[in-house]
């Protein structure tokens, strides 16, 4: 077919109109809709999905009961998907989609912080509110008014971790860390709250996502002779370090604490004798012996048929989804500025994990928290803190309040 | 001086660990020229035969040494018979193809194996140098290497077939009109390399588990040692893996395994500069 340039043209600025009108149209065409999009972004493929696929159900399960129960402001939520891939660039580009063409409400999503830093400037221009369900490096990282972050602050994992290491096993550390910014500052925080617990130091190594291989570590770590090693690993590559530590004869002589071990489930495909005794910290175990968790995992077993294990991860969703929404009930409205002001007025919800409340001044969140040992591939809960803060106390560093909405 | 056998060993383990990921590719490379993308997804593939027949019964050294090998040398001879023979002597077009047959394979692993392996725990235990402790399988892995170079310089050098692998490899067309079955040749070669690859998948897969994408974390650097290597497949390969695990090993022992892989990238460009054909193009020309 020959196309003529008056012809082209004339294509050209009938496409141009059109899209120019339903640009225009698309605004009025959302608000009249009767329902509310809840943007999702998580890697469904590639290496991250070991995380990705549970937490995705999660937000799923969490829309599908507030639907249940007869919506939010008697509307339902629909979940607008975007599989990232495992590729941090697919973040900005699907963020960017969210917010300007599927005029999602808010937008749930990103697995590592570096993905979350790829997402949260493009949602912050849009004026889409952002919450991050995930285990993260706390207001060092990230302090943005926009976004609500729903996981555990280094905080509120390691203020408890680190001094029952020390006072258990004695005072030398060694740290081992993922080398990204949740890796690296994991790492600082716990090497401060290891020297405020009269701790030391005696090493530490950071390593690429892909490093699969740690025999020169595990050397270095046994001339070093610590009391203990602390590992912030994230990603299957990572996982193998438990196997060649374990190989080694080293698990039964330098205990090992970890507090992002078991976020993908991994202690039930690791071999047990390489697990055991490993201790952590989470606002979740699927092991929980309360009412909340145990009816939340059967739920998910009735609407998943392949449940192997939901931890902390999956609940910070589901979590994340039910604050949410409490945030929009309290407002009356999906409207991004009276959800954040409902948010910073304090709201709480009970879920699976216990209270989780809104902690107004950074944007974090006030949790129970549970100190855990793996005893045969299974998490035993040792010692439990009520509603333990994001910040400590007098922690002015970050107050989202100062910032303009 | 327990800490300097223990760094010893380290060195040696990497040595072999590379010689174990790259002769696969080198006998590949070496004797047929053919810049096989897909390599990586070997030894991935390799990996997976190696965990799922532990998973289903097979004995751990049955699996490793007998089930591995031979199903990544029928998968190597199937892709041998479909791609590769076609494509003889067109360097950019088999690398084309074996591109996309390395993201062709890490796509099916994907959907048909996925990211939730169960481990398997590597066996003999470890064992006591001094005050510290290295696991056994180091050893086992280092004798490996050495056992697999050793039954491959027997078979280049005395037997028949590797009179022919070799004289077929030097000029085909002569082989040929002395009437070597060439074709037979190199399909054999490549099921010999493609073995080695699912052996060295297997190898490894205790100590790192097995991703659909493992096969992304050794393909660059066993490309670099056989390049550096040469034109001689077991010589090139044996020789720049020994010096790039020194170099790189050496490193990652004084000071982090970033500035390790650094080195060694950093030793293959200045020795690459200096010997553009590869240690074997300069040096030890009669060798294998």
């Amino acid at each position: 077919m020959q196309i003529s340039r008056r012809q082209f043209l004339g294509y050209g600025l009938g496409g141009a109109a059109g899209s120019l009108v339903g640009g225009l149209g698309f605004p009025s065409a959302s608000l009249a809709a009767d329902t509310i999009k809840a943007g999702v972004l998580l890697d469904l493929s590639g290496p991250l999905q070991l995380y990705g696929h549970v937490k995705a159900q999660c937000l799923e399960l969490a829309a599908e009961e507030i639907n249940a129960k007869g919506g939010l402001l008697g509307k339902k939520i629909e979940l607008v998907k975007y599989d990232t891939q495992s590729n941090n660039q697919l973040y900005g580009q699907y963020a960017q989609q969210l917010a300007l063409k599927d005029r999602v409400a808010v937008v749930h999503g990103a697995i590592t912080s570096a993905a979350r830093e790829v997402a949260r400037p493009v949602l912050a221009r849009a004026k889409t509110l952002y919450i991050m369900n995930m285990i993260n490096e706390g207001p060092e990282g990230a302090c943005d008014r926009n976004m609500f972050t729903t996981g555990p602050t280094p905080q509120q994992l390691l203020n408890n971790l680190i001094p029952y290491m020390i006072k258990k096993h004695g005072k030398k550390v060694y740290i081992l860390a993922a080398d990204y910014i949740f890796g690296q500052l994991s790492a600082k925080w716990a090497e401060r709250i290891a020297k405020e617990n009269g701790g030391e130091v005696v090493g530490l190594d950071l390593f690429p996502m892909d490093v699969d291989k740690f025999g020169p570590t595990i050397g270095k770590i046994q001339a070093a002779k610590p009391d203990f090693v602390f590992n912030v690993f994230v990603g299957p590559a990572h996982a193998a370090f438990y196997g060649q530590w374990a190989s080694a004869g080293m698990n039964k002589r330098i205990p090992m604490a970890s507090h992002t071990i078991g976020d993908s489930g991994e202690q039930l495909r690791m071999p047990p004798d390489v697990s055991e005794g490993i201790v952590t910290v989470k606002n979740y175990f699927d092991e929980l012996d309360s009412p909340a968790s145990k009816a939340f995992i059967e739920r998910f077993k009735k609407r998943f048929d392949d449940y192997t294990y939901v931890g902390s991860l999956g609940v910070a969703d589901y979590q994340g989804m039910l604050l949410w929404a409490e945030a929009v009930r309290k407002a009356g409205s999906v409207d991004r500025r009276k959800v954040i002001e409902a948010f910073e007025s304090g709201i709480s919800i009970d879920g699976p994990s216990g209270r989780l409340a809104s902690h107004p001044a950074t944007h974090y969140c006030t949790m129970d928290m549970y100190l855990a040992e793996i005893q045969n591939s299974r998490f035993k809960v040792q010692e439990s803190w009520k509603q333990v803060p994001p910040v400590s106390d007098g922690d002015d560093s970050c107050d989202v309040l100062k910032m303009p909405l | 001086m327990d800490l300097a056998m223990l760094a010893g060993i380290q060195i040696l383990y990497a040595i072999a660990s590379l010689f174990l990921i790259s002769v696969g590719l080198a006998i590949i490379f070496g004797m047929m020229g053919v810049i096989n993308f897909a390599h990586g997804e070997f030894l991935m593939l390799g990996g997976f035969a190696f965990i799922l027949s532990v998973r289903a019964g097979v004995n751990f050294w049955v699996a490793m040494f007998v089930v591995a090998p031979l199903v990544v040398a029928f998968i190597g001879v199937v892709i041998e018979r479909l791609i590769i023979r076609h494509l003889y002597g067109r360097i950019v077009e088999t690398i084309l193809a074996t591109w996309g047959l390395s993201l062709l394979l890490i796509g099916l692993a994907s959907s048909l194996f996925g990211y939730y392996q169960m481990g398997v725990s590597p066996p003999l235990g470890s064992v006591q140098i001094g005050s510290y402790q290295e696991g056994g399988y180091t050893f086992f892995v280092i004798g490996v290497a050495v056992a697999v170079a050793v039954g491959l310089y027997f078979l280049l050098r005395h037997t028949p077939f590797g009179l022919i692998a070799r004289g077929t490899m030097q000029s085909a067309d002569m082989a040929s009109a002395l009437g070597v079955n060439v074709k037979r040749v190199y399909s054999v070669t490549f099921g010999i390399g493609a073995a080695l690859s699912g052996l060295a998948g297997a190898i490894f897969a205790p100590l790192t588990g097995v991703l659909p994408i493992s096969g992304l974390t050794y393909i660059a650097k066993a490309f670099i040692t056989v390049i550096l290597g040469g034109a001689l497949p077991l010589t090139g390969a044996a020789l720049s893996s020994a010096l790039l695990g020194t170099v790189s090993q050496a490193t990652t022992l004084v000071s982090t395994s970033v500035l390790g892989e650094v080195m060694l990238l950093v030793t293959a460009i200045v020795l690459l500069r200096v010997l553009p054909s590869g240690i074997t193009g300069r040096f030890f020309k009669r060798g294998i």
